[in-house]
Parts: C-alpha cells; sequence; structure tokens
C-alpha cells in the first residue's frame, strides 16, 4: 500500500488501446488487452482488436447510407405521389397525394429512428419499400420496370445496412 | 473465435483495497471501477456488450428469413386483395387463409423451439386475462365507431369486414371463425412469435416491441388503420414481452376482432 502511494511512477498505459491501467492488473480495463501476456497472445488480441475496430467503421458506413437512402425514399414517394397525383384522370389525386406524403413521413420518420434502434428501423424501411414494389408490380406489372435500377440500388443498400446493423447488439 | 483465458482468482491480500461501489468481476469476484469495461484481473467482459459478437450467429441467415417471410405475406395479400386471380367467394378466401397458415407455420417451425415456449401456462393468471377481456372489448367498441365514422364521412365506404362470410349458411359462425380465432392464432405466431423472437436477437426489448408492432399495423395496407393498429401491435408487443407467452396477446386479439364482428353483425 505504501509503496504505492510513496512512489509515483508514470503511469503505465495499455497497449492495446492507450487506457491507463495499473501495474497490478492482468488486462486492460478498457479493451480486455492481457498486459501480462505473452508475445503471442498480445499480438493475436490486437489482430483482432483492430479487425473489429474496422468492421465497426463499416458498419456505421453501411448504416448511415441505408439511412441515407430511406430520405432518398422519402424524397421519391412524394415526387412519385406529385406526379401520379397531377396526372391521375379518375379524380383521386388528392387521395393519391395524401397517401404518399403519409408514406414519404413514415420513411423520414424511420430514417430518424435508425439513429437510435438502427436493426428496427432499416428492417422496417426495407419491408416497407418491399412491400410498396409488390403492390405497385401487382397493379400495374410494368411499374417494376420504371427505374428498375434505382429501386435494385435502394434495395442493395437497405439490405446492407439492416445486416450491418444487426451486427451491432449491445452498442449504444 | 478465441476464448478469453481465465486465471485463477487473485487472492485479497494481493490486491488494492478498494471502494464496495465498483464493479464485482462474475467470474473473478474482483472488484473494478465502474467506467471498467473488462475485468483487470481476468479480462473477462464486465458489461453484455463489450463481449465477443457470438459469430456462429448467422444474421444474414435471419434477416433473410424475416424478410423471404414478408415477401410472401404481402404477396398473397396482395394477389388476393388486388388482382382477379382469386374469386371474392368464401372458398377463395379459405383457400388464401390457408396459404396463408402455411406460411406462417412454415416460418414458425424453422424457430419452433422459441415458439413452443412462448405457450407455456406459467405467467397466466385469471384475473388478468378477465381484465384483458374488458379492456379488449371497450377498446373494440371505441374503434367501431371511430373507424364508422372516419370510413362514412370521408371516404364514404361502409363496406363490411363480414361480407364474404354472408353468403354462406353460418355467416356469424364463420366471421367468428375465421376474422376472430384465426388471427389470433396465427397472426399472434407471426408477429409475436417468429417475428418478436427473431428481433430479440439483434436488438433492445423495447425496440423489438415497437418493430413488431409497427410491421404488423404496415401489413394491414390500411393508412386510416395506423391509429388503431399501431397502438394495438404496441398493447401485444408488450404483453408479449412482459408475460413471456402468447396467450395473453392471442386472447386480446380473438376478444377485440370478434367484438367489431359482433357490434357489425348487430348493425350499430
Amino acid at each position: 500500500m505504501e509503496s504505492y502511494t510513496t512512489i509515483v511512477p508514470k503511469k503505465p498505459t495499455c497497449q492495446c488501446c492507450k487506457y491507463e491501467v495499473s501495474e497490478n492488473d492482468s488486462f486492460c480495463n478498457n479493451c480486455g488487452f492481457p498486459l501480462n501476456g505473452t508475445d503471442e497472445e498480445k499480438g493475436k488480441f490486437i489482430g483482432r482488436y483492430l479487425t473489429q475496430k474496422n468492421q465497426k467503421t463499416e458498419i456505421d458506413s453501411q448504416v448511415k447510407s441505408a439511412r441515407t437512402t430511406l430520405f432518398v425514399v422519402a424524397g421519391l414517394t412524394v415526387l412519385g405521389g406529385l406526379l401520379s397525383g397531377a396526372t391521375d384522370k379518375g379524380g383521386d389525386g388528392g387521395i393519391i397525394l395524401i397517401a404518399s406524403l403519409i408514406i414519404a413521413v413514415i420513411f423520414c420518420g424511420l430514417a430518424f429512428w435508425s439513429n437510435k434502434n438502427p436493426f428496427g428501423a432499416l428492417l422496417t424501411g426495407l419491408i416497407m419499400y418491399v412491400s410498396l414494389l409488390i403492390l405497385g408490380t401487382i397493379d400495374n406489372p410494368l411499374e417494376l420496370m420504371r427505374g428498375i435500377i434505382v429501386k435494385v440500388i435502394i434495395i442493395s443498400y437497405m439490405v446492407k445496412g439492416v445486416i450491418g446493423a444487426s451486427k451491432v447488439r449491445g452498442r449504444e | 473465435m478465441d476464448e478469453t483465458p481465465l486465471i485463477e482468482p487473485v487472492p485479497e491480500g494481493d490486491r488494492q483495497p478498494v471502494t464496495n461501489y465498483g464493479l464485482i468481476c462474475r467470474t473473478c469476484g474482483v472488484e473494478n471501477t465502474f467506467t471498467s469495461r473488462f475485468c483487470s484481473a481476468c479480462g473477462i467482459a464486465l458489461k453484455a456488450k463489450y463481449q465477443q459478437q457470438n459469430t456462429t450467429q448467422n444474421h444474414e441467415a435471419i434477416v433473410g428469413q424475416i424478410i423471404v417471410f414478408f415477401v410472401a405475406l404481402v404477396l398473397i395479400i396482395s394477389l388476393y386483395g388486388y388482382t382477379e386471380l382469386f374469386n371474392p367467394t368464401f372458398e377463395s378466401s379459405l383457400l388464401v387463409d390457408g396459404i396463408m397458415a402455411a406460411v406462417v407455420l412454415v416460418f414458425a417451425a424453422l424457430n419452433y423451439k422459441g415458439i413452443l415456449k412462448l405457450y407455456s401456462l406459467k405467467n397466466v393468471r385469471l384475473p388478468m386475462i378477465l381484465l384483458l377481456i374488458i379492456i379488449m372489448m371497450i377498446t373494440a367498441v371505441g374503434v367501431h365507431f371511430l373507424a364508422g365514422y372516419i370510413n362514412s364521412s370521408f371516404f364514404d365506404d361502409n363496406s363490411s369486414i363480414t361480407w364474404i362470410y354472408e353468403q354462406t349458411q353460418w355467416p356469424i359462425l364463420f366471421s367468428v371463425l375465421f376474422i376472430g380465432v384465426y388471427p389470433a392464432i396465427f397472426e399472434e405466431i407471426a408477429f409475436r412469435g417468429f417475428l418478436f423472437n427473431n428481433l430479440l436477437l439483434f436488438s433492445k426489448p423495447r425496440s423489438v416491441i415497437f418493430t413488431s408492432g409497427f410491421l404488423f399495423a404496415f401489413i394491414h395496407f390500411s393508412i386510416i388503420g395506423l391509429l388503431w393498429l399501431l397502438p394495438l401491435g404496441l398493447f401485444f408487443g408488450y404483453l408479449r414481452f412482459r408475460y413471456r407467452n402468447l396467450w395473453y396477446s392471442s386472447i386480446c386479439h380473438f376478444v377485440y376482432n370478434t367484438t367489431i364482428v359482433i357490434l357489425s353483425f348487430s348493425g350499430v
């Protein structure tokens, strides 16, 4: 006890995450690095640590792209609603426009919610988007081919985001 | 995956005394500071969120299952509701209900262990059931009049949900069976069983309640309906989470739908 309070050595830091550690720690409190481990153990740990860190950055960017995609989908929905609302001859233009606005608001809401709950929000967004595509296609099969490339891009970004988000459980 | 090495517990005398307010490692009993993520003596993660991700869990497969499940549901619903593929007869509605039930059961079978557990009677209490029945009846009456008001004043739509069963010999019996009993079993297995269990693998319970509740409301494809379907979905999800069974939500679902059916037959 005395020795720790009288002699104040420069506090050692973790080789892996640079967090301050105490001399009698066997593992770093912050990252779990084996401070007294063999070189092999240390090397393995650092390798794993870096991989995880890279994975995190990758997942973050996937989730971010998916979020942006949701905003894009919301914008496209409003645009589609305006176009088909204006050209509708059946007199349902107003209802079509209001329905697309509500759907766009939901997509925006999901995009914001994905900050807090990325997996649930992105999954809901993806399912909603695909469902609306199916409904549109059944209503008019030619609809599917219109802007097919954009649709494929949207779905692939969303799928990547959902799978990425499924791996962040527990992270805040 | 590398195993975190476990070492012998450090004898108390060998360590500096620390306050009683730190985190005690469950593996070796050593106290760590509150901000610690890993135990300084044995290296184990002190909080679940720093644990090694279980890499054996196949995220892609589970996410795929959920998406395929919804695509199947939406395809059936929209083919039935928006095309001429099925005639609007009682027989074709039976066929569609049968196909839906089969889809739900196939996906439930993939996760049957988790779903069977939800049929345990452990947390089921009679007074609670009675209370829920009363709450759902009141809710159904409220929604019935609200929906009637909205549909007649904004959409001029007075179509009945039971019309398909009115062509049959026993309209009330079939309506209760296919609008009351059927969804209470299969929609609950689908949304509070299959979907809820799978979502729990990847997010926190509160998020799961919201996600499953929203998707439940969405699949009904009614923008006005969201007004009451979303709260109902959240409530059923809450019951599923809080009591860890499907009984309460199924009973609620049954009572709610049946009350609506009876009200619509009584013509009020």
